[in-house]
Parts: C-alpha cells; sequence; structure tokens
C-alpha cells in the first residue's frame, strides 16, 4: 500500500467520533455536569449507569479526529500554535484567556469534550496514603478528610474505565491489581538511566501509562510509539474521555451539550443551586435547571464560575462562606535536567513524556530543608525544531557550529523531570480579573501564584541528584531548566476538601458545605497535590462522589 | 542601518542574515537555501509580525552580504545585543521554517535515521519492555509510608 493510500485507509479507520448535541430551548435534569473533562465523563458514566438523568455542558467542542497535528508535516510548528497548551497563546473561541502575569508558572489545559485528557501523556499514578495525612505527618498542608484506602476501590475501577499498561509490585507504592495492559516499552534512554539507578541503590519503575499496548476495548488502537500524546491520539491509543467514558455515557442516556459556556450557577433563597445559566453556540442564553450540580471545570474554571455565581444566598461567591474558593491553587512546580549521551538514544521513539520514574525522594528527607518530596519522572527527546528552540532549556545556537551542535543533541537527550508536591498557600490563589473578559464578556480568571522556598529547596535538591543520575547514566554533559514556565497542567486545591466548613469548601464526598445539592469534583477539591499527576486521583473522586449521590438520592 | 522597506525573500541583506544564521555545512543545506527564504519569511510576518521583521532588517549593517563569516558573526552578535526580542522572534521562525522544512528533514533521516515524516499513521518500533530489567527493583521491600 502506497503512502497515500495508508494514509486514507487509516482516517478512515480511526474517523470522526463526534456525536453532538445541542439545546434549543430550556431544558430540566437530575444531574447537570459542568465540564466534560476527566472527572465530568467519570460521573456522567457512573451516574448514568445508576438510572440518573444526567446533562453535561462543555464549552468545547467535540476533537476532529482527522485534524489532529501529528499526522501533519508540519506538527511541531502547529504544536506551538493552535495546540499549545496554554489557552493564552493558544487563544480559540473555545478558551478563555487567563490573566497569569503574576504566576511564574503559566496555566494550561484544554477545552473541549475530553477537557485536558485530549493533550495528557496519559501518566496514572497514584497518590500514595502519606498524600492524605500531610499535616499530620508532616506539619504542612491540611489533612484530607478521606484516606487513600476510602479511594483505592474507585482507583481500581477507573483503572478498568480507562485502561493502564503498567506492571503490579513497586515497591513505592500499596500493592494494587494486575494491571490490565502490559507496560509500554520504554527505550534506550529510559534503559541507560534504569540500570544507573539501580546501581544508585534508588528506585524506578516503568510508569502506569493510560496508553494501550494492546487496542483496550471498542474503537481504541494499539499504541504505535509515535510520541506526541500530548497532541491527542490519532489512533485512539490513549485514554482521553472522549474515548473512555463518554460513549459509555452517551449510550446510557447521558446528554452532552458541546459550545455551551455556562456564566452562572443559580441558587434559591435557601442556598441551594437550582441550576445553571449558559451561552449556546449561537450565543443565545439559555438554562438547564436541576436537583444536583456538579462542577468539573479544572482547577482554575471552576473557582472562576463559583466566583462569578453570587448571589444573595451566597453573597462573597457560590459555596465561598470560607473565604476559600480560589484560594490554596497548587500546581507542580517542574525543573528539568537534561543528560547528553553519546549514544544515539532515538528518543523520537515512544511517548515524549512517559516511560519511568522514580519515587526515591517522594517522602520528607531527614535533614532537608523542605517538607514532603518529589517525583522524578524520565523524558524522551524532543523532535527537531523543538530541540532546536531548546524546548528542555538551552536552545541549539546560530553560527557556524550550529550543525555540530544540533546533531551532538539531537536524539542524543534523556531528560529528568522533577516534580515537585506543592505545599498549599491561601495567598495563592484564583480571582476574578477587573478588566479582562473572555469572548463572551465574562470576567476572566486572575492567576496569582508565587513559588514557595519550600518549593525553591526542593528543586534545588532535585536538580542535585538528577544531574548525578546523569551522570551516572553515563551522560558527557547535563544543562537544567530551574523552572519551566510552561508547566501549569496541574491545577488543584481552590475548592478543596476538609472537614471544617470554615477551611474548606467541600465535605468528604466533594459536596459544598454550604450547599448540599452542589458537588465539585476536579483538581480544585485536592487538599494536598502530592507530587504525582492528578488526574487519575481527581477521576476517583469523581466516582466515588457519584455513588454518593446515588446513595443519597432523594435526600439532596 | 537600513532604511526600512518591504520585506522581501530575496533581499540580499536578508539572505546573508539567514546564511549567517544557519551556515551551509554539507550536506545540510544554509537556511539561504531554495524556498527556505520564503519559509521564513512567511513564518515570521504571520507569527510575529512584519514589524518584527522591519526592525530586523533595518538593523542588519548595509555591507553583511559581502562581509565574511567570521564578520558577520561580530554583526548579528552585536545586533544580537541590541535588538534582543526582535531577534530571538526571528531566530525562532528561522528555526521553525527550517527544521520543519522536508528538504532538511531528508537530510536529517539521511545523517541521523529520524524518519522524514510525520509522527502518524505509522509510529515507530520499539523493543517490548524486559521483564528482566526489573530484578534488583524486586528485591526490595515495600517502601511507601504507611498513614
Amino acid at each position: 500500500m502506497g503512502a497515500a493510500a495508508g494514509l486514507a485507509a487509516a482516517r478512515s479507520k480511526y474517523g470522526r467520533l463526534i456525536r453532538d448535541a445541542h439545546a434549543a430551548e430550556d431544558i430540566e435534569s437530575e444531574v447537570l455536569i459542568i465540564g466534560a473533562g476527566a472527572s465530568g465523563a467519570a460521573a456522567a458514566w457512573r451516574l448514568s449507569e445508576l438510572g440518573f438523568d444526567v446533562v453535561c455542558l462543555e464549552q468545547g467542542d467535540w476533537l476532529d479526529y482527522l485534524e489532529i497535528p501529528s499526522i501533519e508535516d508540519d506538527w511541531e510548528l502547529i504544536r506551538q500554535r493552535s495546540w499549545n497548551p496554554n489557552p493564552n497563546i493558544r487563544g480559540l473561541a473555545s478558551d478563555y484567556p487567563v490573566e497569569d502575569s503574576d504566576s511564574p508558572i503559566k496555566p494550561l489545559m484544554y477545552n473541549g469534550v475530553g477537557g485536558s485528557t485530549i493533550m495528557w501523556s496519559c501518566h496514572a499514578p497514584r497518590f500514595h496514603p502519606s498524600d492524605f495525612r500531610t499535616n499530620t505527618l508532616d506539619g504542612v498542608g491540611a489533612d484530607w478528610p478521606l484516606s487513600y484506602w476510602d479511594l483505592e476501590p474507585y482507583y481500581d475501577l477507573n483503572d478498568r474505565m480507562s485502561g493502564v499498561s503498567g506492571l503490579n509490585g513497586d515497591p513505592a507504592n500499596p500493592e494494587r491489581p494486575p494491571r490490565p495492559l502490559a507496560p509500554l516499552p520504554i527505550g534506550k534512554g529510559a534503559e541507560r538511566i534504569a540500570s544507573a539507578l539501580d546501581d544508585m541503590g534508588w528506585h524506578w519503575w516503568p510508569n502506569d501509562v493510560q496508553v494501550y499496548s494492546s487496542a483496550y476495548g471498542n474503537e481504541t488502537g494499539d499504541c504505535n510509539h509515535c510520541g506526541p500524546c500530548e497532541l491527542a491520539c490519532p489512533v485512539r491509543a490513549k485514554a482521553s474521555t472522549d474515548v473512555t467514558y463518554w460513549p459509555k455515557a452517551l449510550d446510557n442516556g447521558v446528554r452532552l451539550i458541546s459550545k455551551a459556556r455556562v456564566f452562572e450557577l443559580e441558587s434559591d433563597e435557601r442556598g441551594r443551586v437550582t441550576g445553571a445559566a449558559y451561552y449556546d453556540r449561537d450565543g443565545v442564553v439559555r438554562r438547564v435547571s436541576a436537583r444536583v450540580v456538579i462542577v468539573a471545570a479544572n482547577g482554575i474554571g471552576t473557582p472562576r464560575l463559583l466566583q462569578l455565581s453570587a448571589s444573595k444566598s451566597h453573597p462573597d461567591g457560590l459555596a465561598n462562606r470560607s473565604g476559600q474558593v480560589g484560594r490554596n491553587l497548587m500546581l507542580h512546580p517542574v525543573a528539568l535536567v537534561t543528560g547528553v549521551f553519546d549514544e544515539n538514544l532515538e528518543g523520537y521513539r515512544g511517548i515524549t513524556a512517559n516511560c519511568i520514574t522514580s519515587q526515591e525522594f517522594y517522602e520528607t528527607i531527614d535533614g532537608a530543608t523542605f517538607k514532603r518530596g518529589y517525583m522524578i519522572q524520565f523524558l524522551r527527546s524532543l523532535g527537531p525544531v523543538l530541540t532546536a528552540l531548546g524546548g528542555y532549556g538551552v536552545p541549539i545556537p546560530w553560527g557556524q557550529g550550529h550543525h555540530k551542535r544540533f546533531l551532538e543533541v539531537f536524539n542524543h537527550t534523556a531528560t529528568a523531570g522533577i516534580v515537585c508536591e506543592d505545599i498549599a498557600d491561601p495567598n495563592n490563589r484564583i480571582t476574578l480579573d477587573s478588566t479582562l473578559t473572555d469572548d463572551n464578556g465574562i470576567p476572566a480568571p486572575r492567576m496569582t501564584y508565587t513559588l514557595s522556598d519550600n518549593s525553591k529547596d526542593m528543586i534545588a535538591h532535585g536538580l542535585k541528584t538528577c544531574t548525578e543520575i546523569m551522570q551516572a547514566a553515563g551522560a558527557r554533559e547535563t544543562y537544567s531548566m530551574e523552572l519551566v514556565e510552561q508547566g501549569g497542567f496541574h491545577l488543584m486545591g481552590t475548592a478543596r476538601m476538609g472537614d471544617d466548613p470554615e477551611t474548606s469548601v467541600l465535605n468528604r464526598w466533594s459536596q459544598a458545605h454550604d450547599a448540599d445539592n452542589l458537588f465539585v469534583i476536579d483538581g480544585s477539591a485536592f487538599t494536598t497535590a502530592a507530587a504525582v499527576n492528578p488526574t487519575n486521583t481527581l477521576q476517583a473522586l469523581a466516582l466515588r462522589a457519584a455513588d454518593r449521590i446515588a446513595e443519597t438520592r432523594g435526600e439532596i | 542601518m537600513t532604511e526600512a522597506k518591504p520585506p522581501r525573500a530575496d533581499d540580499p541583506l536578508f539572505l546573508a542574515a539567514l546564511e549567517t544564521l544557519i551556515p551551509e555545512n554539507t550536506p545540510f543545506p544554509s537556511a539561504a537555501a531554495g524556498d527556505l527564504p520564503d519559509r521564513v519569511l512567511e513564518d515570521v510576518v504571520t507569527e510575529a509580525g512584519e514589524e518584527v521583521l522591519q526592525i530586523f532588517l533595518t538593523a542588519l549593517p548595509e555591507g553583511l552580504a559581502a562581509q565574511d563569516t567570521e564578520a558577520r558573526e561580530v554583526s548579528l552578535n552585536s545586533m544580537q545585543s541590541k535588538f534582543p526580542a526582535e531577534f530571538a522572534a526571528v531566530l525562532r521562525h528561522v528555526y521553525n521554517a527550517y527544521y520543519a522544512a522536508p528538504q532538511v528533514r531528508e537530510v536529517l533521516e539521511g545523517v541521523d535515521g529520524y524518519p522524514a515524516r510525520p509522527p502518524n499513521y505509522a509510529g515507530y518500533e520499539l523493543d517490548p519492555f524486559d521483564d528482566g530489567s526489573l530484578a534488583i527493583q524486586r528485591q526490595r521491600a515495600p517502601f511507601w509510608r504507611k498513614a
């Protein structure tokens, strides 16, 4: 088969997945979900399985699988522009701007069916038991009102629903069921690093990845090791929720209305939420009334919406009697150490941001100047354009030595990402900007964030550690990036859970203290950030919240 | 300093700048070869704006094209320090256009083995994970912190 015919056949096989719906009038539902991303999709599926009538409003649209950049020659240019993970750079109609001048880490997200799972690299670790008890154990942050063990059955359920390639038996984590799919290949660079970590007596393990080493369910494919999972997967070998949860939820009768931008959650005089008002795809204001409302709009979008929804019964913003809505924004500050090796590591083969991790320094280290710890996530190399531009920190210099240096670096690097646990600080927050608005004239969120001394010390430790690892792996030179500016993918804490209504927004069931028919299930609900990717945990929380809604059906 | 004029891909000054930023290094072409100047020009104007390119072009010394390589690099280094933002913007688009160009990707495939095609749908081959590589890690007792 020729290249053109092959392309046509592949396009035909992995064609569009769009099942669009919109409402031409105001509607009612039993449960309304705002946001069709990681958590909204999981909750929609679970509730529909349990017999609920569910409507979901999503401001973005379905992804068109025929328009994915990694099938184009200029995919690395598209990645910098219309597929940039930063909505301020991408600037699509489905996006809203974020005023981020007061944050050294910029916000990353995707707005559409699937949410940021469209752009994620599918690393699906679990929080550790200690992450739920950081105040008790280490005197920092706050304890969650639930434990790892409360969440464990929902992690297992999410694994089964989403599909995970990996291996159980990791000594850094509690035992878990056999992974549904075999681990993905780790490649030459990670093999070198793994060997070095063995020699150093330090931990490593192949990642739990929601990318399919072999097809997992209808309309999915096998991972072809193409690399840029962050540009969506044209062969549907990764667990974006437009592939996993949404088809099943729609089959169960969930009504998903896309291009529907919610601007207010409405509440009655008793403080109960009655539904949402939104702009539909034609700019017409419409309403959905519901008995239960779930917000799943990410750690920036959710506090923005709650603050936009002030009313007589919620004068400081919906569910904000504690004043904590928007506060305690937690990110994962990330630093990088890159090793340059003599060997061509062929780092383009396999998922760019996913192969092995080390959790050797996950917990508080005796004598360290910082509390809690970090995960080291090893990365493969970048394509030629991003290599030249210095995507991992150092651009290739122009001039006479350009090609020589390019060839020394291109495909000859492996990179360690130091993913730091962020300790909640009430001054790191999301507020409404006084001037900036989105295309509908809705006030934009303002992100205020300062990197803590704890994080700075943790990064310094991580840079030293990872430089040692790279040298032990045989790197002939190393260079580093002390803070990844375009690294704010993990948005957490801005409507946090807790037992005390004076210091938290949600109870142990992700249910608002101030409005018992309002739930928040995205990363906003997190009490601590841990040092691992949050998607698996927020999906587990969403499934758990759905079960709680079912258990209390008729009571709320 | 030269006077501002509409940017053209065949402007000798522009070509000299491109040739200096990415010189020919067999088998790699220079950034001034073939249709690369057109690609750079389009990329800069579309993404950074014509004004940025104008500032860059206006700041180039008039005699750049006649200078030898070393002198050109001195000139561009001087310009880079005087107009860092504009220089960085143009350089970004030179790299973008150059390394996305099919003729450069074909050379790269010949030199490095990196296929001159997009990642999908073909993807790449990788050896399966070797479970035996975990032998040392499997000997370690669980060390996650109890809570």
